[in-house]
């Protein structure tokens, strides 16, 4: 169904038919102004439409969440103090338990945005030194059953 | 700064007006000064996507999609993106539009509609009966906010072995006076596959008992509300209290 004919409930699904659309067409077009470029690092990843949208959607949650102003961020930490306060005063209600789970939610998400592209490169050269051990283990077996075969 | 500013959400926003058939010629007369301040030389800065005998959609190459029908009119934001030629290199992909946070494309969105509605075709002839607003967004489940996994927790609790694939709608009232109704129609699914996204989408209306005139300062009283109203259903859908089943039996 067209957008144009779909009920207002349908732009919904109309506009992710559309993000697919714009990534699976791809064609070549001039850089815009205050284009976005993903990093090379980044392309690698984009297997799958699934996994481009994923990948814009957590660079550009991550560049909204890292200029939250730090006074809003203050607010936050401070809230989560408060409530931990609560609970450990076991005054914590249900409602109240289920809001400092929103906060931390929202302090983690600024932390992913402060750190998150750090630790992924962490976690990306750990991931190559653990698939070099497994080599060398493989490499090893290889030689000892080599070796016991003489 | 709310969950649809952290997670990248991008919003669609429409009106639903009374019907008025005109031609896709019309429309695009119509919205002739807009687009033609869209040409840089002799590029087009955006494209029809569809022209019907009475219905018009056009995007810009920023990302911003205007449909025109006889009973509504919507703008949306579009993330687009393009594959770029690198020398001696795989191509490399870069997004046209720019990442803005959710609270600051909302009012643009709803900037540009308002300047839509009142470009159209004979608008003081016509009442305007609904505004919506919508919010999309594509996560991972464990990066989803609290509530929406006591969302996804709640509908999943009455079986005790449940696959990863899902999808559902529901439509709810959501708020009334005797001047309007809101209603909400959330809409979560996920697909197969280790790499599958949890789709969001959530779109949030306020139809009116009586049509509303057309014209910049009612239009602009209208958008303001509205959206007050759906950025505090959205965050209140992320706390979940509504999908706590412990605050349900306090409440009984």
């Amino acid at each position: 169904m067209p957008i144009s004919t779909a009920r207002l409930s349908d732009i919904d699904s109309a506009i992710l038919r559309d993000v697919e659309n714009a990534t699976s067409e791809l064609k070549a077009k001039p850089r815009g102004q205050g284009a976005t470029s993903l990093d090379s690092n980044s392309f690698l990843e984009l297997g799958a439409r699934a996994s481009v949208y994923a990948t814009t959607a957590r660079i550009a949650g991550r560049i909204n969440a890292a200029n939250i102003p730090e006074e809003e961020y203050q607010e936050l930490l401070a809230e989560r103090q408060e409530l931990l306060t609560k609970k450990f005063d076991e005054t914590l209600t249900r409602k109240e338990s289920n809001r400092l789970d929103y906060v931390r939610w929202s302090l983690d998400r600024i932390e992913d945005a402060r750190h998150g592209q750090t630790l992924d490169l962490l976690e990306d050269a750990i991931r190559q030194y653990e698939n070099l051990g497994r080599d060398i283990d493989r490499l090893l077996n290889q030689l000892r059953e080599h070796t016991g075969r003489r | 700064m709310n969950w649809c500013d952290k997670l990248a959400s991008t919003p669609a926003v429409g009106f639903g007006l009374d019907p008025y058939v005109t031609s896709s010629g019309t429309l695009i007369d119509a919205f002739a000064p807009k687009l033609s301040s869209l040409v840089d030389g002799e590029k087009l800065r955006f494209t029809i996507d569809q022209s019907q005998p009475c219905s018009l959609t056009f995007t810009t190459e920023d990302g911003f999609q205007t449909a025109i029908d006889p009973a509504k009119i919507s703008v949306s934001f579009v993330h687009r993106l393009t594959a770029k030629q690198v020398s001696g290199g795989p191509p490399r992909l870069e997004m046209l539009s720019f990442p803005r946070p959710y609270s600051e494309l909302l009012p643009t969105v709803l900037k540009m509609l308002i300047e839509a509605t009142t470009s159209l075709p004979s608008p003081k002839t016509r009442g305007l009966h609904r505004i919506g607003i919508v919010a999309v967004t594509g996560v991972s489940e464990e990066e989803a906010p609290p509530g929406i996994i006591r969302f996804l927790d709640y509908m999943r609790d009455p079986w005790d072995k449940v696959f990863g694939t899902y999808s559902f709608s529901i439509a709810a009232e959501v708020g009334s006076t005797s001047a309007w109704r809101d209603r909400c129609v959330h809409i979560l699914a996920k697909g197969d596959g280790k790499d599958a996204l949890l789709n969001l989408s959530f779109d949030w209306q306020r139809t009116f008992a009586k049509p509303r005139p057309i014209n910049p300062k009612t239009l602009e009283e209208i958008a303001s509300e509205a959206e007050i109203a759906a950025l505090a259903y959205f965050e209140e859908l992320a706390e979940g209290n509504r999908f706590d089943a412990n605050l349900d039996r306090q409440a009984q």
